[in-house]
């Protein structure tokens, strides 16, 4: 509870910020909605009067509804994550693709524990989740902070792997048990 | 030309990945390690199969509408992945159709 | 460029298949559940595939469909029996994560 109450302080710092926070909201709202509406129905039909009512309306509903808690993610820090995502998963591609082939099959799946020190919510749910797409690791169960990960060979060190991702995406986001405002 | 050529060469990557991925789902020993494969093969697979469709796209919107649909399956492939895993893990191998 | 990408996708129907045997022989009901990973990456694949071959774009919606489906499906089947959450249900867990997080702050 302290940690929820401490990091609205930290929000809002007056109704005005907390206003402006969202029409930004809303504003990206507006600009993902039509950029969605254009990928999957064409410009044409996103200059539409329907079309254009949709997108205002998904804006407005944004205005209206409550915030949630705010997505503490670094704008900055996305490319690179992004793109080390997508190595790692082709990497995790390529390393399963040539155990499956090989006659000799070498795998050795075994069960490790490992202890995130990552907040719960989005930080840890995106840890769990591309851990499944590295190279020889699959989540299995979550208890508080212990994870089961299930590895496809326990002789490649699948630990600092794990450790290299967490310290990842630990940059990725804001902390919110740091002090307020750490990423001014 | 040279479009169509580096398409036929990304896809035919991907069907690689696709059939490891059902080399894998075949072999490997234990529910978890063919979780690995299917999960991991078929998405690398997927991906390489929609960057070759991606030259042939015809605008932006459309090859957008491509990227979107690789994040989705890679979003739903982690998810019924650890899904699974989990249920096994917590239910057993075996369990009875009741 | 149209009979590679039929090919392509009867190449794709082919693993399909394969992996059916899988599914059909089990033996856990884990190896069941994966069909709906195997239909929703491959078949999304195929219809790709499809949609050039046919050269209907259509098919590229349906694809995108089938990928936000995919989760539904697995979530269909791991929940299937309606059996009893086991330990460590979401509120469980929740109230675990306070403790720990209140005893980080300090």
């Amino acid at each position: 509870m302290t940690r929820v109450a401490k990091h609205r302080d930290a929000t809002s710092r007056g109704g005005l910020n907390r206003a402006r926070a969202r029409w930004r909201r809303a504003a990206w709202t507006v600009l993902a909605a039509a950029v969605l509406w254009w990928i999957l129905a064409g410009l044409d039909s996103l200059l539409e009067p329907l079309a254009l009512l949709a997108v205002v309306l998904a804006g407005a509903a944004s205005l209206v509804l409550p915030t949630g808690r705010p997505l503490a993610i670094r704008p900055r820090a996305i490319p690179g994550l992004t793109a080390y995502f997508v190595r790692a998963s082709f990497l995790g591609g390529i390393d399963i693709a040539r155990r499956a082939l090989d006659p000799r099959l070498p795998i050795a799946p075994d069960f490790i524990e490992y202890r995130a020190d990552l907040p719960h919510g989005p930080p840890l749910t995106l840890f769990m989740a591309v851990l499944s797409l590295l190279p020889g690791t699959l989540s299995v169960r979550l208890e508080g902070r212990l994870l089961t990960v299930h590895v496809l060979d326990r002789h490649s060190d699948p630990e600092s792997a794990l450790r290299d991702l967490e310290k990842r995406i630990h940059a990725a986001f804001e902390d919110p048990r740091q002090e307020s405002g750490g990423d001014q | 030309m040279i479009a169509n050529t580096l398409t036929v060469i990304l896809i035919l990557a991907g069907l690689v990945f696709f059939a490891a991925g059902t080399a894998g789902l075949l072999r490997f020993p234990d529910v978890y390690s063919r979780l690995h494969a299917l999960t991991k093969a078929d998405n690398v697979g997927l991906g390489l199969v929609i960057l070759g469709l991606m030259l042939q796209a015809a605008g932006p919107a459309d090859i957008l509408k491509l990227l979107l649909i690789w994040v989705l399956v890679l979003a739903a492939g982690t998810t019924a992945a650890h899904m699974v895993a989990q249920r096994t893990w917590t239910h057993g191998e075996f369990e009875s159709d009741r | 460029m149209i009979t590679f990408y039929l090919m392509a996708a009867l190449f794709l129907l082919a693993t399909i298949l394969l992996g059916l045997i899988r599914v059909l022989r089990g033996p856990g009901s884990g190896d069941r559940m994966l069909a709906a990973q195997l239909f929703g990456t491959t078949g999304v694949t195929i219809l790709l595939l499809l949609s050039m071959t046919l050269e209907t774009p259509a098919l590229v919606d349906v694809a995108l469909v089938f990928a936000l489906l995919a989760v539904v499906a697995a979530v269909a089947f791991v929940r299937q029996h309606g059996l009893p959450e086991p330990s460590g249900t979401p509120v469980h867990q929740r109230k675990n994560d306070q403790k720990t997080e209140s005893d980080d702050d300090r």
